[in-house]
């Protein structure tokens, strides 16, 4: 049998050091054979499959991170080749008990993996990663964190989407046009943005709202100046460079994924999207 | 005076909790429960000393309501006349006027009857053969004929529907042509056709079968079985093939009558010397499902016997009322074929019904089969952690829809989360073979080899939970997944 735990490196990264309350915290996550051999492993680093596990700390208090969405699965199985790496990000600011960072302060963040397949009773720990959160430092900067810090909202921007989060909605909305230029209305938008660039198929309504890439545009396109973690910036290029390939716009295609790889390609944790955008441009050249 | 009995399985957990509330009966049979703004009362019968009682629920206080009766077997309750009808062993059915307290006999010349099943049917009068009445009418079984006996109550008429029983003894109607009569001779639960006049056992076995009671849902019996096995047991209408679950053992000598409380979190039982209160869990569980899916089975034969949602939950103690609702929800999944998470959440939040929410004691769990899940190997989700509310089993996985024995589980495993149990509360145990068998809280992917690994029960830490964990922490909708007690710390990490 081959050893798997010394084996494997299991590492947690975050995209900034520091963050305003309010700014939706993702962790990154990289699951790497060192070794020399094959390993098989479950590649899906979701919390939601419990594979994958949070640990945030705070002062001496440690909590463990619920996902909002609990799943029962069958993963799928993947060899990790000697060398090769998987990666993952996870939306960390919200889960089971509200927001995670819920005041500003130095907070501790770690994770646990259990997903080799053959030993399933191994837990993997990753490093620990401090980060920074930073109270607001004006009365403006109170407000855009008060319009951000809602149940609903935050439900938004982990779906990215949810027509019938109106509250959410109306709240996030008037984040962006009351802040514009705040980093906080950046993810705003993001999230608005992501929820227009697709269909909502709405059971309250027994409709399907159809994509409307017009308002998608408007707001992802805001999403790139502002200050935002690396994962929301990747997703509003890819989505945005979606809406012009699908709308034949061929230049505006080729000047997003271009800036995207330009401003992200030095960054290990977006190596999969950087790919992605150079695979849509080959398609385009 | 009350004796408490706190009933735990062999891992320790307390499943039940058995109270004498009555400690000195008369040998009762027949019991009623009877729903009043006011309160509820129980009524029952004392067989050798001849009385009927009313014990009054919000006071524990009994008054004697009819003396003088020969040998009563049991008592049906008519709410809207407030009168008590009852069985003599003597042969005559009484109706007894709940206000005066005056007797007056319905019909006699029965052979030892039993159970009375009450029932209102509509009647068209010889003399106006267009104008319909509803008449108040009762199916009465009698051991000694093995008969069972029409009694129309207004004309106080009988006239014999059936014979060939095997000295019956309790009966459960469910429609006027369509009865379950238990059966001492043949240890049996027997469904009786009275157009078709054939008696079929649809389970043997039991010891003693005694009085029937309907479940809320119509769709399942408890009886009561006597000594040696002073039980109430549970027969399954709704899953194929019948299964028969033990609800409650170890009460006291010779139960014979049951009566479950609204919310079905109580039983009343009457027993050859005590009248006694069972005190377990009950929850409802809506099912609903999207167009192109289907409902989880009812049953699935694994392990050398049939294994269902209720007999599953029953066993950690918890009575599940499975209720299939909506059973064509639009698919507006559209070309894509998958839904979001935002897409399940905004279906969770306006499909519930409220018929089915939590009353009373009686909790409510929600599940809702969709056709597919935006993510690969998703089997299910329990879907709004903060409050437990919701949970979607993907009909459009394969394992989900080729394998029963998988939707079954995973359905068990989703709802759950509702009650709070995480997967690592799961465990494992050895069957006779050897083999290592995972219970329900583990996923899917853990149970090599599938399918001979699953443990269709829940093992000791999740009945633990189920059965005595603050209510306020099993119950959906109680407070955020992972706030519990903290014995689940010893089991695992991550508990406030």
């Amino acid at each position: 049998m081959t050893q798997k735990k010394d084996s494997i490196e299991f590492r947690l990264s975050m995209g900034k050091t520091e963050y305003l309350l309010g700014e939706p915290v993702i962790a990154y996550l990289e699951l790497s054979n060192s070794g020399s051999q094959p390993i098989p492993v479950i590649d899906q680093l979701d919390p939601k499959l419990g594979i994958v596990k949070f640990y945030i700390k705070s002062g001496i208090e440690e909590t463990f991170f619920r996902p909002y969405v609990v799943a029962d699965s069958m993963p799928r199985k993947y060899i990790l080749k000697p060398g090769e790496s998987v990666s993952g990000a996870a939306k960390i600011f919200y889960g089971s008990k509200g927001w995670s960072f819920k005041s500003s302060g130095k907070y501790q963040i770690r994770a646990t993996y259990n997903g080799l397949v053959d030993h399933p009773d191994e837990e993997l720990a990753s490093n620990v990663f401090e980060v920074n959160i930073r109270a607001p430092r004006n009365e403006q900067e109170k407000e855009q964190v008060s319009l951000i810090m809602g149940d609903e909202q935050a439900l938004f921007l982990l779906f990215e989407a949810g027509d019938h989060l109106s509250n959410g909605i109306r709240n996030l909305m008037q984040l962006t046009s009351k802040y514009p230029q705040s980093d906080l209305a950046g993810y705003a938008n993001f999230a608005l943005g992501m929820n227009y660039s697709k269909d909502f198929k709405d059971f309250q309504r027994g409709l399907v709202r159809k994509a409307d890439a017009e308002r998608s545009l408007m707001h992802l396109k805001s999403v790139k100046d502002r200050n935002v973690d690396g994962y929301f910036a990747r997703q509003a290029y890819l989505t945005l460079a979606n809406i012009y390939e699908d709308s034949n716009a061929e230049d505006a295609k080729k000047e997003t994924l271009n800036e995207f790889i330009e401003r992200f390609s030095r960054d290990s944790k977006h190596a999969d999207s950087i790919n992605r955008a150079k695979s849509m441009l080959g398609k385009s050249d | 005076m009350t004796i408490s009995k706190l009933i735990y399985n062999i891992t320790g957990a307390l499943m039940m909790a058995i109270s004498t509330i009555v400690p000195d009966v008369g040998a009762g049979i027949g019991i009623k429960l009877t729903v009043d703004p006011d309160g509820d009362s129980l009524y029952y019968v004392e067989y050798t000393r001849g009385n009927l009682i009313r014990f009054y629920l919000p006071t524990s206080t009994s008054e004697t309501v009819a003396t003088g009766l020969i040998n009563p077997e049991d008592v049906a309750i008519d709410s809207r006349t407030n009168k008590a009808y009852v069985t003599q062993r003597s042969g005559e059915l009484l109706e007894i006027d709940l206000r005066t307290r005056t007797k007056r006999t319905i019909v006699d010349g029965m052979k030892a009857p039993q159970q009375i099943a009450l029932h209102r049917t509509n009647i068209r009068g010889p003399d106006f053969p267009t104008k319909i009445t509803r008449i108040l009418t009762a199916f009465i079984v009698e051991y000694d004929s093995g008969e069972l006996t029409f009694v129309n109550i207004g004309t106080r008429t009988k006239r014999t529907l059936l014979t060939g029983l095997a000295h019956p003894v309790g009966i459960a109607l469910s429609n006027p042509n369509l009865a379950y009569v238990t059966e001492q001779d043949r240890g049996s639960i027997s469904q009786v056709n009275m157009n078709t006049k054939t008696i079929t056992p649809i389970v043997t076995g039991l010891v003693a079968p005694f009085f029937l009671e309907w479940d809320s849902s119509k769709t399942g019996l408890y009886v009561t079985e006597r000594d040696p096995a002073n039980r109430i047991s549970k027969l399954n209408l709704s899953t194929g093939p019948v299964t028969l679950d033990v609800v409650v053992s170890g009460l006291d000598f010779r139960p014979s009558g049951v009566s479950k409380s609204t919310d079905e979190a109580a039983f009343y039982v009457t027993t050859d010397r005590t009248l006694q209160k069972v005190t377990l869990r009950s929850a409802f569980l809506e099912i609903d499902r999207m167009q192109g899916t289907e409902f989880p089975p009812t049953s699935v034969y694994f392990d050398g016997k049939y294994n269902t949602l209720q007999g599953i939950y029953l066993k950690s103690g918890i009575i599940v009322d499975i209720r299939r609702d909506e059973n064509a929800i639009p698919d507006l999944a559209g070309p894509d074929n998958e839904y979001t998470d935002a897409e399940l959440h905004n279906l969770m939040t306006s499909h519930r019904n409220p018929i089915y929410r939590e009353t009373g004691n009686k909790m409510s769990a929600y599940l809702v089969v969709a056709t597919n899940y935006v993510q690969d190997g998703i089997l299910g989700v329990m879907f709004d952690s903060s409050t437990r509310l919701g949970c979607a089993v993907f009909h459009g996985h394969d394992l989900i829809r080729t394998d029963p024995r998988a939707f079954l589980r995973t359905s068990a495993h989703e709802a759950g989360h509702q009650f709070n149990l995480h997967h690592e509360d799961g465990t494992t145990f050895t069957d006779g073979g050897g083999l290592t068998k995972y219970t329900i809280m583990n996923q899917t992917w853990l149970i090599t080899p599938w399918p001979d690994a699953i443990g269709f029960i829940f093992g000791d830490h999740e009945t633990v939970h189920l059965a005595s964990h603050p209510i306020s922490n099993v119950k959906p909708g109680g407070g955020a997944f992972y706030d519990c007690d903290t014995e689940h710390s010893g089991w695992h990490g991550g508990i406030t």
